[in-house]
């Protein structure tokens, strides 16, 4: 019999302040330290069967027949691979990391490995209500597993201790005996907040679109098939406090993210596919990309707390850059911002924010400690030596909303002179993500890619001495741009160039006729970006853009008469503001 | 006219002069510390403190400099053992307190990070750990002339010797004993480790019952012949927090002028408790916490009683037919050494007679047999019986006889 587990991450949260009393830091000083995390592979289920709405898109219709409910279904390899995704964001280098092993647990720290005998039976949930789901676990929990970590924790307590702020503690531990023993207070502490996350993914839904085509190959033509699965995956994160002094697990929270539409899976087939079990591997792939996603939701929102986000505080400041001391180990990433704080007459204030701009190597850590240390960048506000540095939790996407004006101006069809468009007015939105965050990597540091649609009105009606008069056309532009950011002092405001591609359409409706007048550009785009940051969730932003166009083509209607036209170079100018985007759906297959 | 216009002109030369704004000279910032919120934390060992302190400043900086020098100004003004005893002292120290509070970077072995930084107002206020050479910083003072060395108080008052003698025979005892004696050696006291394994003089266990006083450290201090003893005791302590085993110590010190039998000192320190596996590194902790506070004590009481003059305690033997002859005349004599013509009489029978004396200017027992000797007029003679350290045993009288304990 199939067993279904369900994913629980034990997370034994070892406290904020150091030792002794005396030799503590209080909260103006909280520096983070080191949770375990117990890791089973699963994930629990509503059900194994979805099932989503199915349509058919023919060749140039003006709708889509609906085609019914497709069903699919989550075998325990699917589940398996969206349990890895959903832990591998929830999870990091950040925990030391606890897991079930034949006959033991074990439990990875920074530089040891610790286990116990164990005898810990498999959790067995069939799929059901989250609140069947949570009861469960939570019996699972102290029947079987609290004993067990009980003892783990305990085994371990030492070695956690001795990789607690080592510096500090070498420097004043007067004898051996006391290096090397765990006080009174740092044992409460360490025994005392451990956690558990057990993962409840909710009714996926979505849809299903396949889509026919007909296009040139190779001077053919030729019937295309593409089949895209959307999955919004709804994610349940349960989290259990293990109570050291009852050893028993109590509920600490819930919190529910959503992914956001995935539509990633699109893929061409050259038949029509007709049931589910064709474009199995759509869904497949979607679904795994959606419970990604919506374990990175949750993430966020995990981070919100202060007991699992990070805390350091501003060792040195040099020039431009702010180091302190932490880096992969906590699970830093290239760009990720974290606020400044300090205390003012007795309440804890921001006074700016910084991003990452270099990553400790956590070999660091035993080689040279010392070392270890990052640098961050003062995107705005003020520092001082030994401000509070606190984690924002971040996606590193956002999207934006915004206006403006784009020209671009119809020259020839077809090798004779034509005219029309102009300028137009209109709106503007998109998206776009930190590559440094998403890629972790320092090459990408600051390197946005924005993609841009805009759609607007107003030009002049487009003619032609080939095809005829048209009516005024509404422009539609979507650029796909790598957009770097260079920072203008500390004060929030950059500035970027961006170089990119540019797809642009001209589409008007003829006076008479039902097919009008599409003419479709592409080429290079490029241009200036001035922003202003009021938050790393919340820009304002002015674009000064130019297109280059490298190919035009019109089409009349939709499988009307082709050709090449000219277009004029064009411009745009427009202004918007960006938010935070949580639920970053299909750009969640990004995030390394 | 001519003459009008000067008188004018210096009129108002002088107007100008007497309106303009006076310079003012800025006072010079006072280099000692704003803060004077220091704790101690910790007797690292008899040279290094730990102190927890606060300090505020316009910037961390300026906060954290603020900090150590309060750190100074704790040591040398306040908690349980000040450097700066009496107005002498704290009137020396102000020659040198600028420079002081310019240049004392280098008694500090170690700064913490910040432990607390928080912003009141337009200061910043810091809370640091440091570690402190005291033995460099009272080195410091006495080159200044600020404090005397602890040479010199001995060779001018003569400090005492002290037997370290424990409450019972262990090794946890002994460990704690030799903390202890560490820091008293290095205070240059005269130590005495008294092992209880050797037996005690049948004299000295009488001599011992006569006072009343049957401590068996006070009959071992009164064998050793120290001036002070110091009987240590140490308390072992086993718990649980959150199913770890943990342990706790504690170690007790109280010191007694071995010829009165006064309490001089009292101090007992605690261990953190620890997952420790064993208890030796908890009473390592717990001595140091109780050897600076009882040294200080012990310091204090015995400058003050030593002006007095130093303790003896006389115990003169007789027969029965002289007894009261040689009581009236030993006790004259001691009288007339005195400075405050006191004698303290324990106890007095038919022949045997116990005194408490201060005397200056005597150093030990022999010393106060010649003396004694010269002063008596009693019948017979006075013969030694027994001293030791501060302790002399007579026989007064004429004729044979033996001692009896009344």
């Amino acid at each position: 019999m199939r067993k279904t587990i369900i994913t629980t991450l034990l997370l034994a949260a070892s406290p904020v302040l150091q030792a002794a009393e005396e030799l503590s830091t209080d909260s103006t000083q909280m520096k983070y330290e080191r949770k375990a995390l117990l890791q089973v592979p699963d994930i629990g289920l509503k059900s194994r069967t979805v099932k989503l709405p199915a349509r058919f898109c023919p060749h140039k219709a003006k709708s889509c027949v609906p085609l019914g409910l497709w069903e699919f279904k989550i075998d325990q390899e699917l589940e398996d691979q969206a349990s890895r995704q959903i832990m591998g964001r929830l999870t990091g280098k950040r925990y030391d990391l606890i897991r079930f092993l034949p006959g033991k647990m074990e439990m990875k720290t920074l530089f040891e490995t610790i286990d116990v005998p164990s005898k810990v039976g498999d959790f067995r949930f069939e799929t059901g209500k989250p609140k069947a789901f949570a009861a469960e676990v939570t019996k699972y929990l102290n029947v079987q597993v609290a004993p067990m970590m009980s003892k783990l924790l305990v085994k371990a307590k030492d070695a956690r201790y001795q990789e607690m702020d080592n510096k500090e503690k070498d420097t004043f531990l007067a004898t051996i005996a006391k290096e090397q023993s765990v006080p009174a207070d740092m044992i409460a502490r360490l025994l005392n907040s451990a956690f558990v996350f057990s993962e409840y993914v909710d009714q996926p839904s979505g849809s299903i679109e396949i889509r026919e085509d007909k296009v040139k190959r190779d001077g053919k033509k030729v019937t295309e098939y593409s089949a895209n699965v959307s999955v919004n995956a709804n994610l349940y994160l349960g989290i259990h406090r293990f109570n050291a002094e009852n050893n028993q697990f109590e509920a600490y929270k819930v919190i529910r993210a959503r992914s956001g539409s995935v539509s990633g899976g699109a893929q061409l087939y050259p038949f029509r596919p007709t049931n589910s079990v064709k474009i199995n591997s759509v869904f497949r792939n979607s679904f795994s990309v959606a419970a990604k996603a919506a374990a990175l939701a949750a993430n966020i929102d995990l981070k919100k707390d202060d007991n699992f986000a990070i805390f350091s505080t501003v060792d040195s400041i040099e020039g431009d850059y702010i180091a302190s001391s932490i880096g992969e180990a906590e699970d830093l990433r290239i760009d990720a911002p974290y606020y400044l704080m300090q205390n003012i007459d007795g309440k804890n204030v921001k006074t700016g924010w910084a991003k990452a701009r270099t990553v400790a190597d956590k070999d660091l850590l035993k080689k040279a400690p010392g070392e270890y240390q990052s640098q961050f960048w003062l995107v705005k506000g003020d520092v001082e030596y030994k401000d509070q540095m606190r984690e924002h939790p971040w996606s590193g996407v956002l999207w934006y909303l915004g206006g403006g004006q784009s020209y671009q101006e119809l020259l020839e069809i077809d090798g004779q002179d034509a005219s029309g468009g102009g300028e137009f007015a209109g709106v503007l939105f998109g998206t776009r993500m930190d590559l440094g965050y998403l890629f972790n990597a320092k090459f990408f540091s600051e390197s946005w890619f924005d993609m841009n649609v805009f759609i607007g009105v107003g030009g002049a009606a487009l003619n032609s001495v080939a095809l005829g008069n048209y009516n005024e056309p509404a422009f539609a532009q979507v650029d796909f741009d790598w957009v770097k950011r260079k920072h203008l002092g500390h004060f929030g405001l950059y500035w970027a160039y961006k170089l990119g591609w540019s797809f642009n359409a001209l589409a008007a409706s003829h006076p008479i006729n039902a097919d009008g007048l599409n003419v479709y550009s592409h080429g290079l785009h490029g241009g200036v970006q001035l922003g202003y940051l009021f938050t790393p969730n919340f820009e304002f932003f002015i674009n000064t853009d130019g297109f280059l166009p490298a190919s035009t083509r019109y089409i009349i209607g939709t499988d009307g008469q082709e050709g090449v036209g000219v277009v004029t170079p064009g411009y745009s100018i427009n202004a918007g503001l960006s938010f935070h985007m949580k639920s970053i759906g299909g750009f969640a297959s990004m995030m390394r | 006219m001519i003459r009008k216009l000067v008188i004018i002109a210096l009129l108002g030369a002088f107007a100008v002069g007497c309106g303009g704004k006076k310079a003012v000279k800025k006072a010079p910032a006072d280099p000692g510390p704003k803060s004077h919120m220091v704790t101690e934390v910790e007797s690292t060992s008899s040279a290094e403190t730990l102190l927890r302190a606060k300090g505020k400043g316009k910037s961390v900086k300026a906060a954290i400099e603020d900090a150590k020098k309060a750190s100074l100004w704790f040591l040398l003004h306040a908690g349980t053992k000040p450097f700066l005893k009496n107005s002498a002292e704290k009137e020396a120290f102000g020659s040198i307190r600028k420079d002081l509070y310019t240049n004392y970077d280098k008694y500090f072995r170690h700064v913490s990070d910040l432990k607390s930084k928080k912003k009141v107002g337009n200061m910043t206020e810091v809370e640091i750990v440091v570690r402190i050479d005291v033995a460099m910083f009272k080195d410091y003072l006495v080159s200044q002339n600020v404090i005397k060395a602890m040479e010199d108080v001995a060779e001018e008052v003569g400090m005492p010797s002290i037997a370290l003698i424990a409450a019972s025979n262990s090794q946890d005892v002994d460990l704690a004993r030799n903390v202890i004696g560490e820091y008293l050696t290095d205070r240059d006291f005269e130590v005495s480790v008294v092992e209880q394994t050797r037996k005690t003089s049948g004299l000295v266990n009488k001599l011992a019952k006569l006072s009343g006083n049957t401590d068996p450290a006070y009959v071992w201090a009164l064998e050793a012949g120290t001036d002070i003893y110091v009987e240590v005791k140490v308390n072992k302590e086993k718990g649980k927090v959150s199913g770890v085993a943990t342990k706790k110590a504690s170690v007790t010190a109280r010191a007694f002028e071995t010829a009165t039998g006064i309490q001089l000192a009292s101090s007992t320190g605690n261990s953190s408790e620890r997952a420790a596996s064993g208890h030796d590194g908890l009473i390592q902790e717990a001595g140091n916490a109780v050897a600076d506070k009882l040294i200080s004590q012990i310091r204090k009481k015995w400058l003050k009683e030593i002006k007095k003059g130093k303790a003896f305690k006389v115990i003169a033997f007789s027969d029965e037919e002289q007894g009261a002859q040689v009581d009236r005349a030993v006790y004259k004599a001691l009288i007339s050494m005195s400075a405050n013509k006191k004698v303290k009489r324990i106890a007095a029978g038919k022949s045997s007679f116990e005194y408490q004396v201060k005397l200056k200017d005597i150093n030990n027992a022999f010393d106060l047999l010649e003396a004694l000797k010269d002063r008596y007029s009693g019948p017979g003679e006075l013969t030694r019986e027994m001293e030791s350290g501060t302790m002399l045993v007579v026989k007064a009288g004429s004729g044979d006889f033996d001692i009896q304990f009344d």
